[in-house]
């Protein structure tokens, strides 16, 4: 679990349009990146191609590398599928499978890695959700459907869904945008449990947020536009937010722009 | 107390009372559109079974044991037994035909094909459901009914251990199964595209849940696509099994009428309600005409019964899917 | 182009910032008004520093209130942030120096400056120049977040420094009365400070400029 990712040279099209142009940085492990920038920078088009999500847009592809502990994601021969299983994504809008029940939810990734023993599965499901710091509000409903709980569970269940098959990376887009500020802190808390045994990035509007809650920041953003989102900045997230090196960085974090 | 009149007064009365009327207007306009659909239905039913009463004095209970049809015959002999088990035996295996084509047309539209490709075939799938059945009809019986004579052959001859695929006549070509395939033909249409529509519907969200975890496309089909459409498959399917068991001209020109109840699909004869009201109405007499109204009586029971059935059965599944039961 | 943002926080930050800057200026001014009030026992000048003195304590209040509400309401980063933390620590810097100069203005009124020898007036003069030219270096450097200033300000507190002891060495020779000797050392000390407080705010200044 938890492995380090080496983004090199890597562009983004939506169809004709460029939506990333050149994007070199360095995720460590067991620690949480976040990503911030204005809309359209392109901040989700990256997040989204670190686990091959951006080409099942149609029209969408990916040029450039992303080396997962020295392996290269889109290298030819590779299955997506088999980067997916690997790499964890929790979504803006939490999306449980609503004909499921809770149980089912979290054992979703488990059944496609071929998991059938129901001993195991029960297993994993209990630890995954108490990591989610789910288990004692649903460990009485397990049964019953994943669509009946609120914003904030719904979205610590996708979490726990994510992680039930111990991803290497764990990917957050927007996580909390949509939740209350209480399940949003007590989501951002789980995070902070979550980096002792993953490498996650999320992406965040919020900046605070970000501030709260990631050892390393990186900043992108559009020169115009029409433009392609760039990487800006990257570093440790306290230098960031008190000394960035770039002046758009500062620019955009105290809120000038234009 | 006001010092002074107000110029305007507030909530402007005169407007909200334009909008009140309004609301009652289209209130009442919406009530009576509704009201009249379901007197028309009861209507229906009333006026069904009011004309049907006389035929079901006439034969008692025999109605529903009895193979034949000779209503205007003395002394009368006739019954629905046949025609029922062609109308239900035609449109199972109809539905047999039709439900994973459907479903599989409708899957590969709405996630194999490319984006523009599956909307002009959804436009296409939208454009053949509204082709009237007589022309499904037609071509089945000049186009379709001879070329199914070899296949039909090659059934009887490898399959015959099933006792429906055997043969005992020899005679190839206008059986029930010939009429089920034609039948199957002119449902797929309508099937596949509000199955269609119905895949659509499931939020992309789900489908990248699914995939997101690592699932194939076959197993997000699976996972995310199915599972939520099922209630809306089945009412899918329910449109096209009304279709089948409505359809008079196709089958009346596929099938040489017989009355009885043969399982032997490949072999010629048989015969539906729907058909057999079509060719017997023109030269029926009075008792006859109660007849075939008595037996598009049963025709309107058996789809109720079958409609209702197929509700229970989804709505006993997803409780069970919620672990409700 | 895009409109500016925020347009609320940046008018309080302005309205913090020429706080600041008028404090500047009434300490340095009232730095060199001392020194003259006090040499020339002029008890008129002495009496509007303590006014001015007032105003200074009054400012500074309303320094810390409009900063503590902009960290309770904007979550200030970066370079807003380091300007306001920055203020924080100046503005009490600045009130504790109109202090001093209040008490040496106020020394004016007991008539000390008469009783001493002329090497002792001229070493005052120096050390109240010096502190003078101190305090606007410093508010200049304020103005234009001069990273720098902090090392010029360090080297002319060494100057005050030297001056100090050399005063402080006239004192010990005996030629004045006890009870005067002790208010000139209280003085001496007081200038001695003054230096001090400027150099610290040097280092704030470097801070805003630069960072940790």
């Amino acid at each position: 679990m938890a492995k380090r990712i080496d983004v090199e040279g890597l562009n983004a099209w939506y169809g004709g349009f460029q939506a990333l142009a050149d994007v070199n940085m360095t995720i460590e492990p067991k620690q949480v990146t976040a990503f911030i920038g204005p809309s359209g920078c392109g901040k989700s088009t990256f997040l989204r191609s670190l686990n091959r999500m951006h080409e099942v847009v149609p029209g969408a592809r990916v040029a450039g590398r992303v080396l997962l502990d020295d392996q290269d994601i889109y290298a030819d021969g590779v299955d997506p599928v088999a980067v997916r299983r690997s790499i964890g994504m929790v979504f803006q809008r939490p999306n449980p499978f609503p004909t499921m029940s809770v149980r089912d939810n979290v054992a979703a990734g488990l059944k496609l890695n071929g998991v059938r023993k129901k001993s195991q599965l029960d297993d994993v499901v209990e630890r995954s959700l108490r990591q989610a710091g789910l288990w004692d509000e649903v460990s009485h409903r397990l049964n019953r459907p994943g669509g009946g709980l609120s914003g904030g569970q719904q979205q610590r269940l996708c979490i726990a869904r994510a992680i039930a098959v111990e991803p290497e990376v764990l990917l957050m887009d927007e996580p909390c945008s949509s939740l209350d500020p209480i399940s949003t802190l007590r989501i951002e808390d789980l995070i902070g449990e979550l980096k002792d045994e993953y490498t996650i990035v999320i992406v965040t509007h919020n900046m605070q947020e970000a501030a709260r809650v990631s050892d390393v920041t990186a900043f992108f953003n559009i020169a115009g536009a029409g433009e392609p989102g760039r990487l800006i900045e990257c570093g440790p997230t306290t230098k960031i937010f008190t000394k960035p090196d770039d002046t758009r960085t500062e620019d955009y974090i105290t809120g000038r722009f234009g | 107390m006001a010092v002074a009149a107000p110029t305007s007064e507030p909530l402007a009365p005169r407007q909200t009372r334009e909008v009140r009327r309004g609301d009652r207007v289209f209130r009442g306009l919406t009530l009576g559109s509704g009201l009249l659909i379901l007197i028309l239905i009861v209507a229906i039913a009333t006026f069904l079974v009011w004309k049907a009463i006389p035929a079901f004095r006439i034969s008692g209970l025999h109605f529903f044991t009895e193979k034949g049809w000779f209503p205007d015959a003395k002394p009368a002999k006739f019954g629905v037994a046949a025609i029922a088990f062609g109308t239900v035996l035609s449109s199972v295996i109809a539905l047999i035909l039709v439900v994973p084509v459907a479903i599989g047309a409708a899957l590969a539209l709405t996630e194999l094909a490319p984006r523009r490709l599956g909307t002009v075939g959804g436009y296409v799938m939208d454009v053949l459901a509204a082709v009237p059945s007589v022309v499904y009809g037609l071509w089945g019986v000049f186009f379709l009914v001879p070329k199914l004579i070899p296949p039909q052959r090659w059934l009887s001859v490898h399959a015959s251990f099933i006792p429906l695929f055997q043969n005992k006549s020899n005679t190839f070509g206008r059986s029930v199964f010939a009429a089920s395939v034609v039948l199957a033909i002119m449902v797929l249409p309508i099937v596949a595209a509000i199955a269609r529509e119905v895949f659509r519907q499931v939020p992309r969200a789900h489908r990248e849940a699914a995939l997101a975890l690592g699932a194939t496309r076959w197993e997000t089909i699976r996972m995310a696509v199915l599972p939520p459409s099922r209630s809306g498959v089945v009412g899918a399917v329910m449109l096209g099994l009304g279709r089948a068991l409505g359809e008079t001209i196709a089958v009346a020109l596929v099938l040489a009428a017989t009355f009885n109840i043969n399982l032997r699909v490949l072999e010629p004869g048989g015969n539906t309600i729907a058909a057999n009201i079509a060719t017997k109405f023109g030269e029926a007499g009075i008792v006859g005409r109660e007849a075939l109204i008595a037996s598009g009586l049963v025709l309107f029971a058996i789809t109720l019964a079958v409609n209702m059935a197929a509700r229970a059965v989804v709505y006993r599944s997803t409780r069970i899917a919620e672990g409700k039961v | 182009m895009a409109e500016e943002t925020r347009v609320g926080f940046h008018k309080d930050l302005e309205e913090i910032d020429q706080k600041v800057l008028r404090l500047f200026a009434m300490v340095a001014e009232g730095v060199a008004k001392a020194t003259d009030a006090f040499l020339a026992n002029d008890r008129e000048a002495a009496e509007s520093l303590i006014e001015t003195d007032a105003v200074i304590d009054q400012l500074y209040c309303d320094v810390e209130e409009l900063v503590q509400r902009q960290f309770a309401t904007q979550s200030p980063m970066a370079r807003d942030m380091r300007f306001l933390l920055s203020v924080l620590r100046i503005v009490p810097e600045l009130e504790r120096s109109g202090d001093l100069a209040e008490h040496i203005a106020n020394r004016a009124t007991r008539g000390v400056s008469d009783n001493v020898t002329p090497r002792i007036r001229g070493l005052i003069e120096q050390m109240g120049h010096v502190a003078t030219q101190m305090w606007r270096d410093a508010a200049d450097a304020y103005v234009d977040r001069d990273g720098e200033a902090a090392t010029r300000l360090a080297e002319r507190d060494d100057e005050l420094d030297e001056l100090h002891s050399s005063l402080t060495a006239e004192l010990v020779t005996g030629q004045i009365r006890v009870p005067i000797a002790l208010e000139m050392a209280l003085i001496a000390r007081f200038y001695e400070r003054l230096g001090d407080h400027a150099v610290n705010i040097g280092e704030r200044i470097r801070y805003i400029a630069e960072g940790l």
